[in-house]
């Protein structure tokens, strides 16, 4: 398993690698530059700025350059804030993004399942119905109605909750992560749902009820572990976009985390940002999946790697 | 030299008006002790080096921090900042007199060889300053910032550590206007020098204006406490500003409702006339020296026919669209010059007060004479960038023009930067486009229409204009100066290269207990120590 | 889509293992129909969408308004009425918002099916091609996975529309395009885990070639997960369109769909709540149609149940 891990982890970096060089050529392609405003900036204003960016040397020399700073783990700085380094801008959003997504993760994953399992075993009848109806609430109605209902109903109207500044603190926490696991969770335990029936449907399992093993057991000793396996797939991806691309759910309870980061940086063209929270995705991307792929092979010995 | 005395401006009557302090408390009310005000701010600011201040956000935060010669109040009157006083001593030079007691936030003094500096610092090319705009004004400002001049040549000289002479390049009537924004002030060089580009941080920056950095935590909140060396402390009754850079129109707006801001700088698109009534003390709507039109590729091969720019120009019922439409009281607009703008009068096209049947028929016999009829009907395109406010308005031209001129019509919208790109670029027919000034004087509008301008995405040029333009650039007496701006002005508009639509307005909400906001501002800043907070 | 012999090959696939067989006189087909009957809100469900998607399709038709027409005489904006048919009353814009609703319905249907489609196809390909073939191949077509997780998803979507234009079929490519990836991953990993299993290995060692073993024995038995993520991707995919729509992707005003019209009325809830009751009860409404009915088609496509 460790040198899985190991040789996972440097195959990662050619991916790392394509992933900077794919996305640098997509920002040099992208019709509208970092300096490009509704008051235009005069010839000279644009050389400087240009030549203080490195802007006016050849791509490969610009690529170049930022590849040399990257392996010296420097991000550059950034094009829009520019009294930050991308490094600095990233360490500061990051525990906001870890926490709130990160939250959202565990408690998604654990509602989703047991709504998953409560609906399965009631298949077709009024408990799976609305066992499914309160998981999918996530998906069929759009984040940013439910956002703003929120913090109408618990922020305004209420007033039980406070909405400001965000800090890392329950009471700012609460709306943001509950709104996360609703999204997470209809996935979820849709997943869940379908896989344990799929499951319950087996051979093996019809032996165990055969042989007059409680549900429960059969359940949580024979089924689980097999219907479990397409929802961890998913998990990975699910994580990432929890924790770095949680962008409406970001801007509308103001939180300075990540996604809020990417957007503004994909607006402002602001170069070295966006290729340095790509790099993060990327980065965060391999490492979930990898984790993913290790409890993948912990669930079904048949997988070899 | 009779002009020249009537022209300089003695400040000392001025520095009377302003010594008032800034309590606006009604009787039975106490001023507040120790008061917090919390801004919404509307985004993250993008630097807090003056060389970079460019954003409005960062425009805000930079009015609280630093201190020009002159400063501004909230109704954009020009008081003396750290000049006490100042006279035009030629057509293009100037004369400030620093006050001896402005302070560093350090406690250092602030001597004419520091705004020297930061103006040296500024137009550097090494700097690249993303604002250069001002220092365009002072001379050798553009040949220095395009590398063509050592920095020594700009046209500000220390005539000793309290004068400061200032030459510029046109004669500059707003200089002083000028000189209130934060691009133009000092610079502690010590502390420049000693932290290079992490000057800016808290615990590094030494600022001179009313307030000084605590505390800034990207996208979350920037602090700011008052400045206990700051000339007029006496006078500042807020004792700490936050700034929240939440960009979402409706969560600040809802932050306000929640108690959690005291100000919210913009108000979501539509809800205006809700807000009004719901909490008419809270509104406040301040109309700025800001144009709102639509520019027309003039060079297009549809759009180059004036006849056709006039009919589309023509039947556009700019009162529905304020009143009915928009609703936040912006004021129709026939011209290029906006109401409450300096050095140039508003003019108005002669059929804006025609009854709208008239202005539609005069405008078909217009396309009619251009070769568009019911069987070959014109054709248009035009672009907007992604906003609520942009989409409704070009909605609206397309249903006036089809309904009334036959015109068949369809719109793009743009991710915003696409958008510059776009019509920078004159890749387009019909564009959405919007000015503000950045000093208030009618160049800054003719700035639009001028040939080959930077800020001329019209492709309109007129020989004409640029001459009247330039007449008045060299003009020293207000009237006759104002005179030629104003017929350059009204002789651009007469060649119909853009649609002017209306004058902008900022609505903004703001907690009852806060004072001085609302008054007219036309350049809308708002600096915190203009404003108090009452016991609540 | 599929020959009718193809078909009932598939059909017959399905059953996966040799119990197919065993069950006599009852087609799979007919198997599955029954297995989705039993699940009553799949049925309701199903019925439901097809009345909304029949509504969408006549109702312009039909009703006397024109979905882009402003009337700004009437004044401001009003809730719904009976007075000239306007029953959900009119936008911001003073349109009729019934049409519009329904206009927009006909693009979010078109926008939920095909660039659902267009992922699952691209999305079940990939994932079982790389999962079965497995080794340097697998790894290959899974770290261009990682890659496409990771680069940023808005300047994808300027770029697709600075390079090939912006018009409905654009719009449906990009929406699939941007959203295969989750459908590759889950295909990939239950392929890897089926691909040990008897009958795949008994098609090896009868000489089936590989592009049929991964298209006629693996696809079918990954339909159940399949159709079950293919409902998690079509609301993601109709929200999609709208942020596409933002950047100046895809529907233009005044054209509309569901997704537009209920952003736009999530920023006037406070001023005309209708504008985003109406377009929210029907996207919603549809999107829980869709996933019972999801649920009821992985019901009636599993390979284990009967």
């Amino acid at each position: 398993m460790l040198s899985y891990t190991l040789k996972r982890i440097l195959g990662a970096i050619p991916t790392v690698f394509v992933v900077i060089t794919v996305c640098f050529v997509m920002l040099q392609l992208t019709p509208g530059g970092p300096f490009d405003r509704e008051r235009k900036v005069s010839p000279e204003v644009l050389a400087n700025l240009q030549a203080k960016y490195h802007l006016n040397e050849p791509v490969y020399k610009q690529f170049g350059f930022y590849l040399n700073n990257l392996l010296h783990g420097d991000l550059g700085a950034s094009f829009r804030y520019a009294d930050w380094s991308v490094n600095s801008l990233v360490a500061n959003a990051l525990p906001y993004s870890l926490t709130v997504g990160g939250t959202a993760m565990l408690l998604s994953i654990v509602i989703g399942v047991l709504l998953g399992i409560t609906a399965a075993l009631k298949q077709n009848s009024l408990v799976d119905y609305f066992v499914m109806f309160l998981g999918n609430f996530g998906s069929a109605v759009p984040s940013f109605i439910i956002g703003p209902v929120m913090i109408l109903v618990f922020c305004i109207w209420a007033k039980a909750l406070p909405f400001g500044e965000f800090s890392l603190t329950p009471a700012y926490l609460i709306l943001p992560v509950a709104l996360l696991t609703l999204i997470n969770v209809a996935t979820l335990g849709r997943m869940m749902r379908g896989s344990l029936i799929e499951v319950m449907h087996s051979n093996f399992i019809r032996t165990a009820k055969a042989k007059g093993l409680p549900l429960r057991v059969i359940v949580l000793r024979h089924a689980l572990k097999p219907a479990l396996l397409p929802v961890v797939t998913v998990l990975g991806p699910l994580a990432v976009s929890s924790v770095a691309q949680a962008v409406v759910t970001e801007t509308m309870f103001a939180i300075p985390g990540v996604g809020r980061l990417l957007v503004n940086g994909a607006i402002n063209r602001d170069y070295t940002l966006v290729l340095g929270l790509v790099v993060l995705v990327a980065v965060m991307t391999v490492l979930f999946n990898l984790i993913v792929d290790i409890i993948y092979a912990t669930l079904d010995p048949r997988i070899r790697y | 030299m009779k002009q020249q005395r009537m022209l300089s401006v003695l400040a000392a009557s001025v520095a009377l008006a302003l010594a008032l302090p800034a309590t606006q408390a009604a009787a039975g009310e106490k001023m507040a002790a120790n008061a917090t005000l919390v801004r919404g701010n509307g985004a993250e600011v993008e630097s807090l080096d003056i060389s970079q201040i460019e954003s409005q956000p960062a425009i805000n935060v930079g009015d609280d921090l630093y201190e020009g010669l002159t400063t501004r109040d909230t109704h954009s009157r020009i008081l003396p900042g750290v000049a006490e006083s100042w006279k035009q001593t030629g057509p293009t030079t100037w004369v400030f007199h620093l006050r001896k007691d402005a302070k560093w936030s350090n406690g250092d003094a602030i001597t004419a060889a520091d705004f020297v500096f930061s103006w040296q610092r500024t137009v550097d090319p090494k700097t690249a300053t993303q604002y250069g705009i001002f220092f365009e004004f002072v001379k050798n400002g553009k040949a220095i910032m395009g590398g063509k001049q050592p920095v020594t040549d700009l046209g500000i000289k220390a005539v000793d550590a309290h004068t400061l002479e200032i030459t510029t390049e046109t004669p500059t009537a707003f200089l002083p206007d000028m000189l209130a924004n934060p691009q133009m002030a000092p610079l502690h060089k010590a502390s420049f020098e000693k932290f290079g580009k992490d000057y800016t941080k808290p615990g590094n920056l030494v600022s001179n204006g009313a307030y000084r950095l605590k505390e800034w935590v990207v996208n979350s909140r920037l602090v700011l406490e008052k400045n206990p060396y700051y000339w007029n402390a006496k006078n500042v009754q807020i004792a700490k500003v936050v700034y929240n850079p939440t960009e979402s129109e409706e969560s600040v707006l809802k932050m306000y409702q929640a108690g959690q801001l005291d100000s919210v700088d913009r108000t979501p698109p539509g809800m205006y006339q809700k807000l009004v009534s719901d909490s008419p003390k809270e509104m406040h709507n301040n109309r700025i020296l800001g144009l709102y039109y639509f520019s027309l590729n003039n060079q297009d091969a549809v759009m180059k026919d004036k006849r056709v720019r006039q009919a589309l120009s023509m039947v556009i019922d700019r009162d529905i669209l304020t009143q009915k439409v928009l609703g936040e009281g912006q004021v129709p607009m026939y011209g290029l010059i906006v109401p409450g703008t300096a050095g140039a009068a508003v003019s108005s096209y002669d059929w804006s007060k025609w009854p709208m049947a008239k202005r539609v028929a005069a405008a078909k016999a217009l396309l009619a004479q251009a070769g568009y009829n019911a069987g070959h009907p014109l054709a248009i395109k035009l672009s907007y960038n992604t906003s609520d406010l942009h989409k409704k308005v070009s909605l609206f031209l397309l249903s006036e023009w089809k309904s009334k001129l036959g015109v068949s019509g369809s719109m793009e919208n743009q991710e915003f930067k696409v958008f510059l790109k776009t019509r920078h670029d004159g890749n387009y027919q019909i564009a959405r486009n919007g000015w503000s000034v950045d000093y208030n004087d009618a160049t800054s509008f003719l700035d639009l229409v001028r040939c080959g301008s930077d800020q001329n995405d019209l492709k309109y040029c007129n020989k004409k204009v640029d001459a009247l333009i330039s007449q008045g650039d060299q003009t020293i007496n207000p009237a006759k100066r104002a005179g030629f701006m104003t017929s350059a002005a009204k002789l651009a508009m007469e060649d119909y290269p853009m649609i002017p639509l209306f004058q902008y307005t900022y609505p903004r909400m703001v907690k009852p207990w806060v004072r001085g906001w609302n008054v007219p501002n036309p350049m809308d800043h708002y600096k915190t120590q203009f404003l108090s907070i009452v016991q609540h | 889509m599929f020959s009718k012999a193809k078909r009932q090959e598939m059909a017959q696939n399905l059953g996966g293992t040799l119990e197919a067989a065993v069950v006599e006189g009852r087609s799979p087909w007919k198997d599955a129909r029954i297995r989705f009957k039993r699940n009553r809100a799949a049925v309701i469900s199903l019925v439901l969408l097809a009345l909304i998607g029949l509504l969408v399709v006549v109702g312009p038709w039909l009703l006397p308004n024109t979905f882009d027409d402003q009337d700004w005489s009437a004044g401001q904006p009003y809730g719904p009425t009976m007075a000239g048919w306007h029953l959900f009353g009119t936008d911001d814009q003073m349109r009729d918002l019934l049409v519009r609703v329904l206009m927009g319905g006909r693009i979010t249907f078109l926008v939920g099916i095909v660039g659902s489609f267009v992922a699952v196809v691209i999305g079940v390909s990939w994932g079982a091609i790389a999962g079965f073939m497995g080794g340097k191949v697998d790894a290959l077509m899974m770290r261009f996975v990682d890659v496409m997780y990771a680069l940023p998803f808005m300047l994808f979507a300027i770029l697709l529309m600075t390079f090939f234009g912006r018009d409905l079929f654009q719009m449906f490519i990009a929406l699939g395009l941007l959203s295969w990836l989750d459908m590759a991953r889950i295909v990939r990993g239950q392929t890897l885990s089926l691909k040990s299993k008897e009958f795949i290995e008994a098609a090896h060692a009868i000489g089936v070639s590989r592009l049929s073993i991964i298209f006629r024995h693996i696809v079918p038995n990954l339909l159940g997960v399949v159709v079950v993520y293919a409902t998690v991707t079509i609301p993601n995919v109709i929200l999609t369109e709208s942020v596409l729509s933002f950047l100046g992707l895809g529907v233009q005003e005044p054209m509309t769909s569901w997704g537009v019209l209920v952003e736009n009325g999530a920023q006037h809830m406070d001023v005309a709540v209708w504008m985003l009751l109406f377009p929210a009860a029907f996207l919603m409404v549809t999107l829980y149609c869709a996933n019972y009915v999801g649920d009821g088609l992985r019901d009636a496509l599993d390979p284990k149940d009967r």
